[in-house]
């Protein structure tokens, strides 16, 4: 057999194996088709369309002199722009509300070292704190330690995640989302301060220390907040596995679910690095999942989870979902899984999987939650 | 022609052409991520993204017959833009990285064995036998030589074939 005819049955044999999504791409793509905007008709006439090239063409001119002029950067501040980093960067509650419940007058540029970073939106309801960076697309990242996300000179964060996307040719939307675990007031002056960031031209990385440091007065996001408080927690045990839940918020940008966790040692993914192992030698890691459902059983798209621990073994975890949206909810359901994937040790300290992990729904550790709106 | 008559009417902003349009491909555009990216959080989050750039941008796109290639170089750019980020920072959602397939995603035989083609192999596999893109046009994606691209996909070719002529059930089929 040659190769052509090799390959039509290569491509036919793939063709035919297929073909479901995995649930956590099937649900993300829904929401995707949920969130398509309206699109304007594309019939439009020659001169409309021209002056349109034009007026973007000289909006990106603008940006981009903001980037390499600090007198542009302060022209630049001022100016409305395409796209807002939590339209382009934000998670699916930051593209939702973000844009509306947004703290006023938060757009400030800093320029250092002859790069100029936008501080464009934060938000701050109850569960995280979302901050919306807007950058020239040459700077690929943006190094901010936890400890200089801070109210009154204290920190309030321990870690957070970043998301990026280009707004517009050149300009790059940065979103930081850090969870809060602490109670702040309704009304603060956050301070970020950006000591060290990462350029790359032509293939060539450069770290470029400097201090893009912002001032921003944030207002909480109160209306449309639920939040249900258990005390005493609610409780449930499985083989070593003690959940407490503590409290659960609903607002228009998350959905928190926040509870005690004391698991046992070989269910923390980390636990097999203590154990020693030759090299090709296999295991098993074990970890455990959260979900959380409507009373429809739809599930909710999970956003982060976030854990702290203290000296006796407790982990304090604050599990962030998608909002709730419109729908209303009367209660939710929080699941518990424990994921195996089979490992083997690789040359290094490290270890590769070797196999699909297997999931298993621990169903006496259901919650179910009543959140009445 | 149903799937170019949708075409035209995305491109008059019809959002439900559009929407049919990606759910004809969206295994297509699941698994090339596969072949770029390790957690389906990721290729959720480079899928997602390729949609609504697609959406805004479908009015760039000349030739309606070209959407599967057109579509799949901005999936291709998202993936490369998740890889980089994934270089350098940390998510602090670990929990969520496992991914979890369907039960009928695990009955697949030939996938599995694409699966386990290297990233290298794997990325030449998908883009060449599933997405149908020329060797010339992988090479421009990759961006890596012709030669490259053909030697890797003569490499991943034998693989497959090897691994298919061990599987009685399938050897009456190459």
């Amino acid at each position: 057999m040659n190769d052509p005819e090799r390959d039509q049955l290569i491509r036919q044999a793939l063709v035919d194996e297929m073909h479901a999504l995995p649930s956590i791409i099937r649900e993300k793509m829904d929401d995707t088709y949920e969130n398509l905007p309206n699109r304007r008709s594309v019939r439009r006439n020659r001169l409309v369309l021209q002056t349109a090239v034009l007026l973007v063409t000289l909006i990106i001119c603008i940006l981009s002199l903001g980037f390499i002029s600090p007198v542009m950067a302060n022209y630049l501040s001022n100016l409305p722009i395409i796209g807002s980093a939590f339209q382009s960067a934000g998670d699916i509650g930051l593209k939702q509300a973000g844009e509306e419940l947004a703290s006023t007058s938060t757009r400030q540029t800093i320029t250092d070292k002859g790069v100029s970073i936008t501080l464009d939106q934060v938000v701050y309801d109850g569960s995280r704190i979302s901050i919306g960076f807007l950058h020239d697309s040459k700077v690929k990242f943006l190094d901010i330690d936890p400890r200089n996300i801070q109210i009154s000179g204290s920190s309030v964060s321990s870690g957070y995640g970043l998301r990026n996307s280009e707004v517009a040719p050149g300009i790059t939307a940065t979103v930081l989302t850090t969870t809060v675990d602490q109670v702040l007031p309704n009304q603060f002056s956050l301070e970020i301060q950006i000591k060290h960031i990462q350029t790359w031209e032509n293939d060539v990385k450069k770290d470029l220390k400097g201090d893009w440091s912002f001032k921003a007065s944030v207002v909480k996001v109160l209306d449309g907040v639920i939040e249900k408080t258990f005390n005493p927690p609610l409780v449930k045990n499985l083989e070593g596995i003690k959940i407490s839940l503590t409290e659960v918020a609903a607002t228009p940008l998350t959905t928190r679910v926040s509870f005690d966790l004391v698991r046992p040692n070989d269910m923390e993914p980390e636990h097999i690095f203590a154990e020693k192992r030759s090299e090709g030698e296999t295991t098993v890691q074990r970890e455990l999942k959260f979900k959380l459902f409507d009373q429809q059983g739809k599930e909710i798209s999970p956003l982060s989870v976030h854990g702290s621990a203290s000296g006796d073994g407790i982990e304090h975890k604050i599990a962030l979902f998608a909002p709730l949206g419109e729908t209303q909810i009367q209660y939710l359901i929080l699941r518990t899984y424990v994921i195996t994937t089979p490992v083997k040790k690789s040359d290094s300290n490290a270890y590769v999987s070797v196999g699909q992990p297997a999931e298993k729904h621990l169903s006496d550790l259901d919650f179910v939650i009543p959140l009445i709106r | 022609m149903a799937l170019i008559l949708d075409i035209v009417k995305a491109k008059k902003g019809d959002k439900d052409a559009f929407e049919r349009i990606i759910r004809t491909i969206e295994v297509v555009l699941y698994r090339t991520s596969k072949a770029f990216l390790q957690s389906d959080d990721d290729c959720a989050d480079a899928m997602q993204e390729t949609v609504f750039r697609a959406y805004r941008s479908i009015n760039s796109l000349k030739e309606s017959a070209y959407f599967k290639t057109w579509i799949t170089r901005i999936l291709i750019n998202e993936c490369k833009r998740i890889m980089h980020r994934n270089r350098n920072v940390v998510s602090f959602s670990d929990d969520y990285i496992a991914a979890v397939l369907d039960p009928e995603l695990t009955k697949i035989e030939l996938w599995d064995i694409i699966d386990r083609l290297d990233s290298s192999h794997k990325a030449v596999a998908i883009l060449y036998y599933y997405v149908d893109l020329s060797i010339k046009e992988i090479a421009k994606e990759l961006k890596v030589p012709e030669g490259t691209v053909k030697s890797r996909l003569h490499r991943a070719r034998e693989l497959v074939a090897l691994q298919l002529q061990g599987q009685p059930e399938r050897s009456d089929t190459v």
